[in-house]
């Protein structure tokens, strides 16, 4: 996918786009500056995801073996092969906690101290907690959908290009994955 | 399905750059029947805001330290291909190839083996090269054997030592300096040496050694060798394996080690009939 089309796609501006490009090839070169401002742009985003799948105790554990592996792994990053910088680091963070999730058995938190605020659902209040426990039960790949595309906020090309999938797959199973949390939510209300 | 996905979609994008819901319901672009997702949607937002980050300069300073630690080293492997790619090139690598055979293109795989050749040679070349050092070893422990008082050994190590040189000359090795410390270090260990052993070893080395000079090896049992004392004693590998003394026990006939010379390895035969 060339640059113009991923502009398009990621409806991020090219002057962001070839400055990330820049940075990048100097990062591959070896240098330590430039891979810390790339890391600081992705930083928020990257720990969201880790929070929301490990809770914020592994989270910037994990975060740390994430821009080790990034930054080992970075010369061999090529744009030609379907783009996305956000996508393919979002693809090594989701088998990081795959592997997390493999090695010891990870009980989801509830966020710190979250008093139980509440959804606004067609004028009835449901329990934000309900909808983390719905999120948790739904299959991987809805789930993984739904967290990267709303809570983390990749535009779907990202996401597609985490997952491996195609657009539209990524925009099917994001339907799935939130007319099925409607569902078991209608359940518990 | 795809259309209500799709639809979907917008109305996300729309969300996300700040339109409000009910408005785009008003307008007719979210169907009503997508609300309750939207709202769902917009509660995993809303939630992703209450999600704090560190601060990045922390983590930054924490990780700089393993980012400076030799184990973050670059490997320079490749990642692994995507998968459909990785089956492309194998198959555009197999049509290739058939072209290839189909075009008799076929007598350019010698070059494929040239390098195979190079690099089996590289392995001997290696392989000798442990043998020297197995050699040089055992030289330092005969050596050693001979100084210190312990000449019942010296026979064995002899044998083990031409053993080694034999294997590293018919691996091509260049055993010339192996040879110049033999002949340099081992008659003057032999001088204080009982008769018998030191023309056991003779008899091993063969013509490694110069010629003996007339008796100026200690006749009898070797009691005097206990008195030359003033010998280095072996510095060689001390993990270097003795050689249970089980070799040849041929007189010598002046053609050096009297153990039977290793067949030379044949040349290396095309792998690939051209």
């Amino acid at each position: 996918m060339g640059t113009r089309s991923r502009v398009q796609s990621t409806g991020r501006s090219a002057q962001v786009l070839y400055h990330e490009r820049a940075l990048v090839e100097q990062a591959a070169a070896g240098d330590t500056d430039a891979f810390e401002r790339l890391m600081k742009r992705y930083h928020d985003r990257l720990y969201r995801y880790a929070h929301v799948r490990l809770g914020p105790q592994d989270a910037e554990d994990l975060l740390q073996d994430l821009y080790l592996a990034v930054w080992q792994e970075l010369p061999s990053f090529r744009w030609e092969r379907g783009g996305s910088l956000s996508g393919w680091m979002f693809a090594i963070l989701r088998n990081m906690v795959a592997d997390r999730h493999r090695r010891k058995r990870v009980v989801l938190v509830p966020l710190d101290g979250a008093a139980e605020p509440s959804v606004e659902f067609e004028q009835d209040a449901v329990s934000e907690r309900y909808l983390r426990s719905a999120l948790d039960e739904l299959p991987a790949r809805q789930r993984d959908v739904l967290i990267l595309r709303l809570l983390v906020g990749l535009t779907t090309a990202e996401v597609a290009s985490a997952m491996g999938r195609s657009e539209s797959r990524v925009k099917d199973l994001q339907r799935r994955g939130l007319s099925k949390l409607r569902r078991s939510m209608g359940e518990q209300r | 399905m795809r259309s209500r996905a799709d639809a979907l979609e917008r109305c996300l994008v729309r969300l996300q750059a700040g339109d409000d819901l009910e408005e785009l319901e008003r307008k007719g672009i979210a169907e009503r029947s997508l609300a309750r997702e939207l709202s769902i949607a917009g509660a995993l937002r809303r939630e992703a805001v209450l999600i704090d980050a560190p601060s990045f300069d922390r983590t930054w300073e924490r990780f700089s330290v393993r980012l400076h630690h030799p184990a973050a080293t670059r490997s320079g492997r490749p990642m692994p291909a995507a998968p459909p790619s990785g089956r492309l090139v194998a198959f555009g690598a197999a049509v290739a190839l058939i072209v290839g055979i189909l075009m008799g293109l076929l007598p350019r795989v010698h070059l494929a083996q040239d390098a195979v050749d190079r690099a089996v040679k590289t392995s001997l070349s290696q392989e000798a090269q442990i043998h020297v050092r197995l050699a040089d070893a055992r030289l330092t422990d005969l050596v050693g054997a001979l100084h210190g008082g312990e000449q019942a050994d010296a026979p064995a190590l002899a044998r083990a030592l031409s053993m080694e040189r034999s294997a590293a000359l018919a691996l091509g090795a260049d055993v010339a300096g192996l040879d110049r410390r033999i002949r340099e270090e081992v008659p003057s260990a032999l001088v204080r040496t009982p008769r018998g052993i030191a023309s056991r070893i003779r008899s091993i080395l063969g013509t490694l050694l110069p010629p003996a000079a007339d008796g100026p090896e200690a006749p009898g049992s070797g009691s005097s060798s206990s008195k030359s004392g003033n010998g280095t004693p072996g510095n060689g590998s001390p993990s270097a394996p003795r050689q249970p003394g089980k070799g040849s026990r041929q007189p010598g006939s002046g053609g050096g080690s009297l153990l039977p010379p290793l067949p030379s390895l044949p040349p290396l035969a095309p792998l690939i009939p051209v």
